[in-house]
């Protein structure tokens, strides 16, 4: 019996380059994306520990203080305060009202379903400066007459309304993926149509429900155009910011942005961590 | 285009003899279902809109500024489209080059999520994401610092002779970058769902076919992913010719956007309104047709 | 529990139609399941099979007619007013709910005071005790079969529905899983109204079959009646295999009638025979007729044609022999003899049947 032994083929090392090079070119771009996406909350980040005199634009040396006191300047945490109460209140409204929508959409068949469709649609085409000006001549020239003046509630007005689309696409999407025969199965074990909804239904698309409040409160959170439109003497967070920038951010703005966006992704990761060790259990 | 089948709702499995299940019910159940949500959009979506219409057609009292009077006069739009002209144009070019930018930059991500990230796929989930957990005017304030000319990147630029003008910041470039970041995560997002439904077998059969990488993309891997690639477009384009913070935070002191105008126009200019109503309804209509001619030739039935 | 039916006896459908816009799924069917049988409708997919099984659970209205338990009228009742449960093909268990919670949502919701108990009791009839705890993505599809069995048992409804159970089962689990249905339907003594498309299926487990096609029931009968004497078409060819051919009657031989098929006389029992005059379609089992080297005398349904192919399958051999007339028949012989036929492609042979064995059906439709 005789071995042939062949010495496997090696290609040069440019070759070899190439192909290594070849392999990983979308997860290197994709490294290099998010360090961009990365970068100017990096700067937000850096520059909360500036310690800048009127403006903030500059570096000009490493302070604690901004992190110390966070309320330090004059309407940026009140601000805060009226976002976080705009967007819990938007997220809470806009999302039942979407769910509902989404309900209708998928599982039921109804005159002016295509006019529904458009409807949910339109709004997210529309550019929020548009809604903007729709909305500020609207509550200046017609809702006012019944006493409704810009401020607190006309900004969550507006919220709702441009979070609803969101949340009805969210929620539609998940109410799709289930199996219409898991509800069938329902009511043939003798649940009424209620108690197949509570039992069975709610319980199923919660995790939609769930992401689409999680999307409708960071678009709330975040909405600078249409609430500059509508906020009168108001101001959220984001207003506070576009405001100051004229002249220089705080500092303290930074610090909040950036604590924003730590519990936000704590709050991801958290869920994360949840969901995957259930399903580690599932596997078992 | 079957591979749009799934997009628009349809089930290719269909069987109409088989049974027909779920949308079977009463409908009075679902307009209830739906009357809240709809009240709302009419009261808040439509009731405006309409208002603003009245408002773009209305005359301004001569020597009166802030005053006008209810009019059918088509003249404040004669003055939107020929003295806006130059900013409907910058509008539509600097989102049509965000958009394409925000294209070439989400899609090597996309992909890598989809198909090479493995068990990091959820945590590069999480970090397309988290950025936009800070306040969108303080990431684009912070451009504004990297972009300064004493920052790294023109002083980079300005060393390699790359550029021209000497500066980035107070330019068009500056916002057409601010664009493209801005609404980035809305061109990943819907690209990496469509082309995660997509079977990564089927694009080794077609490495198997064609061999050559880039052929593989363009015949198999970008058709698969088409519906992702329009709503992410849609996503990015629409928002971004109506934007002004980029342009008030990052351009230049002259040549603005349309939305520069709307908003100074309402806010700042007294009797401003008809004019910028007028603009607002010349924004709305030309974006609903680009949409409604890219999606006609893109094709997929239903965005959402 | 608001508007629950109570009704005991055998199931009824009388006149039953489904219309689905223009497209009409079940077309005036009357069905009678006596009390406590293991009743199949057997049908290709599309033929209706489904729709009459929705409708009996009362997730379809039916478009006119009316379905009846005993003497209560069920026809518009919603599906939680009837003491009928469904086993559904992709099992459609409660993903979010543990195995012993979706097995006694139904006693629950009938505020069964024995509910936990009867959960047990079920969950040991199909041996799942043991994964109780577990939620349904846990378990392979043959225990999530039976978590949909034993949750549809819980509630001793009066009649069983299943939905092609068996459908996403690999071979092997399917027969165990045939037999351990049979045994409970036994053990229970509910009606079970079974639906599928698998032929040997429905033989082997149900008492009644009734065969389905284009809305319509073909026939309806005890399993080896069904396929020892087709009434249609459809049936000779949907239930096991059938050599047929095409035939004109020319003549009557005492209870015999002759048909002249492409040149060959056959003779069929005039009792075996749906059609008496004109054009019949002639049909014989493959396992009815006997292959010979050398032609028999005087049994009279004799043909003489060439072996295309030979399969050894141990207990039998199976042969494809080419036809005058231009078809292929196929025949099955049992290996009693040591001593095989040792035939081989191209070798002539005589085809042989007993004249009883053969059956007539009427030659329409397609």
């Amino acid at each position: 019996m005789t071995t042939t032994t062949t010495t496997p083929y090696r290609p040069s090392a440019p070759k070899r380059a190439q192909v290594w090079l070849a392999n990983h070119f979308a997860m290197l771009s994709a490294i290099l994306v998010l360090l961009y996406l990365f970068l100017p909350v990096a700067y937000t980040f850096a520059f909360s520990f500036n310690d800048h005199g009127k403006t903030n634009i500059v570096w000009q040396g490493f302070t604690w203080e901004h992190w110390q006191d966070p309320c330090g300047v004059a309407g940026v945490c009140g601000s805060l305060v009226t976002s976080l109460q705009v967007g819990a209140i938007s997220t809470l409204v806009a999302t039942v009202l979407g769910t509902l929508m989404a309900l209708a959409m998928v599982r039921y068949r109804f005159r002016g379903k295509a006019a529904s469709n458009v409807l949910i649609f339109v709004p997210m085409a529309t550019p929020e400066i548009v809604m903007g000006a729709a909305l500020l001549t609207i509550f200046v020239q017609g809702f006012s007459n019944i006493g409704l003046s810009l401020g607190f509630t006309t900004i969550v007005f507006a919220h709702i309304m441009f979070c609803l689309s969101f949340v009805v696409v969210t929620v539609k999407a998940r109410i799709q993926s289930l199996d219409p025969r898991i509800e069938e199965a329902a009511q043939d074990l003798y649940a009424s149509p209620m108690q197949t909804f509570w039992k069975v239904t709610f319980p199923l698309i919660l995790p939609g429900i769930a992401g689409a409040a999680m999307l409708a409160f960071s678009l709330s959170f975040d909405d600078f155009i249409i609430t500059n439109f509508v906020s009168g003497n108001e101001s959220t967070f984001p207003k506070f910011v576009y405001v100051a920038s004229r002249r220089g951010i705080p500092a303290e703005a930074n610090v909040i942005g950036f604590s924003m966006f730590v519990l936000a992704v704590l709050l991801v990761v958290g869920a994360q961590l949840v969901s995957s060790v259930r399903a580690s259990k599932i596997k078992e | 285009m079957s591979a749009l089948a799934h997009v628009a709702g349809g089930d290719p499995d269909f069987d109409p003899s088989g049974p027909v299940p779920a949308p079977t019910k009463r409908s009075w159940t679902a307009y209830l279902l739906l009357l809240p949500g709809a009240l709302w959009l009419g009261v808040f979506f439509v009731l405006p809109l309409v208002q603003l219409a009245a408002v773009s057609l209305q005359s301004r009292y001569p020597g009166f500024p802030g005053y006008y009077y209810r009019d059918v006069n088509f003249e404040n739009y004669a003055s939107a489209l020929t003295d806006y002209a130059p900013h409907f144009a910058r509008s539509f070019l600097y989102a049509g080059l965000a958009t394409l930018l925000a294209f070439v930059v989400a899609y090597p991500l996309a992909y890598a999520m989809a198909f090479k990230a493995g068990k990091w796929r959820n945590l590069m989930m999480i970090c397309v994401v988290a950025p936009f957990f800070t306040s969108f005017i303080l990431r684009t304030f912070a451009w504004s610092q990297i972009l300064a000319d004493e920052g790294w990147v023109a002083g980079t630029l300005n060393f390699l002779h790359l550029l021209p003008g000497g500066n980035i910041i107070n330019t068009p470039l500056a916002v057409v970058a601010g664009l493209t970041y801005n609404f980035l995560p809305f061109m990943v997002l819907p690209i990496y769902a469509s082309l995660e439904r997509a079977d990564p077998r089927v694009i080794e059969a077609g490495g198997d076919l064609y061999a050559n990488g880039f052929t593989t993309f363009r015949t198999v891997t970008l058709p698969m992913s088409m519906p992702g690639v329009l709503a992410g477009t849609l996503l990015t384009f629409i928002p971004a010719a109506g934007d002004f913070v980029n342009m008030e935070l990052l351009g230049p002191q002259r040549g603005k956007m349309v939305g520069n105008v709307i908003n100074d126009q309402f806010l700042a200019v007294p009797g401003g309104y008809p004019v910028a109503a007028s603009l607002s309804f010349t924004l709305m209509a030309a974006i609903l047709v680009m949409v409604f001619l890219y999606v006609r030739r893109f094709g997929t039935e239903e965005l959402v | 529990m608001a508007g629950f039916r109570e009704a005991s006896g055998d199931l009824q459908l009388e006149s039953v139609t489904k219309a689905f816009g223009d497209f009409t799924a079940v077309d005036d069917i009357d069905l009678h399941v006596p009390r406590g049988s293991f009743f199949a409708l057997l049908g290709p997919s599309g033929c209706g099979k489904t729709t009459t099984l929705r409708m009996i659970a009362g997730l379809e209205q039916p478009t006119a007619g009316r379905v009846m338990i005993g003497d209560t009228d069920l026809t518009g009742s919603r599906p939680y007013e009837r003491p009928v449960n469904t086993v559904f093909q992709s099992y459609a268990l409660f993903p979010h709910l543990t195995i012993k919670d979706n097995v006694s949502f139904g006693p629950k919701r009938r505020k069964d005071k024995d509910a936990a108990t009867r959960t047990d009791e079920a969950l040991e009839l199909v041996q799942m005790t043991q994964f109780a705890g577990r939620k349904p993505a846990q378990l392979s599809g043959g225990q999530q079969q039976r978590v949909a069995l034993a949750r549809a048992l819980v509630n001793h409804p009066e009649v069983l529905l299943l939905d092609e159970p068996l459908g996403a089962l690999d071979l092997k689990l399917r027969r165990e899983m045939q037999v351990e249905l049979k045994r409970i339907q036994t053990e229970v003594g509910l009606t079970f109204i079974h639906v599928t498309h698998d032929q040997e299926e429905a033989m082997t487990m149900a008492d009644t079959v009734a065969v389905m096609n284009k809305g319509h029931i073909e026939q309806l009968g005890a399993p080896a009646a069904l396929y020892d004497l087709p009434l249609t078409r459809f049936v000779a060819n949907f239930l096991g295999q059938a050599n047929t051919g095409v035939g004109t009657i020319k003549d009557t031989d005492g209870d015999h009638i002759v048909a002249d098929v492409l040149g060959t006389p056959v003779k069929i029992l005039k009792s075996r025979s749906q059609v008496l005059e004109g054009e019949v379609l002639f049909g014989v089992r493959p396992e009815k007729v006997t292959v010979s080297r050398s032609q028999p005398d005087g049994a009279g349904n004799d043909v003489k044609g060439v072996v295309r192919d030979v399969s050894f399958l141990g207990v039998a051999t199976s042969y494809l022999v080419d036809m005058p007339s231009g078809t292929t028949w196929s025949c099955y012989e049992q290996n009693l003899d040591v001593e095989p036929l040792d035939l081989r492609p191209g070798d002539e042979v005589w085809l042989t049947w007993n004249p009883g064995h053969a059956f007539g059906v009427p030659v329409d439709e397609t």
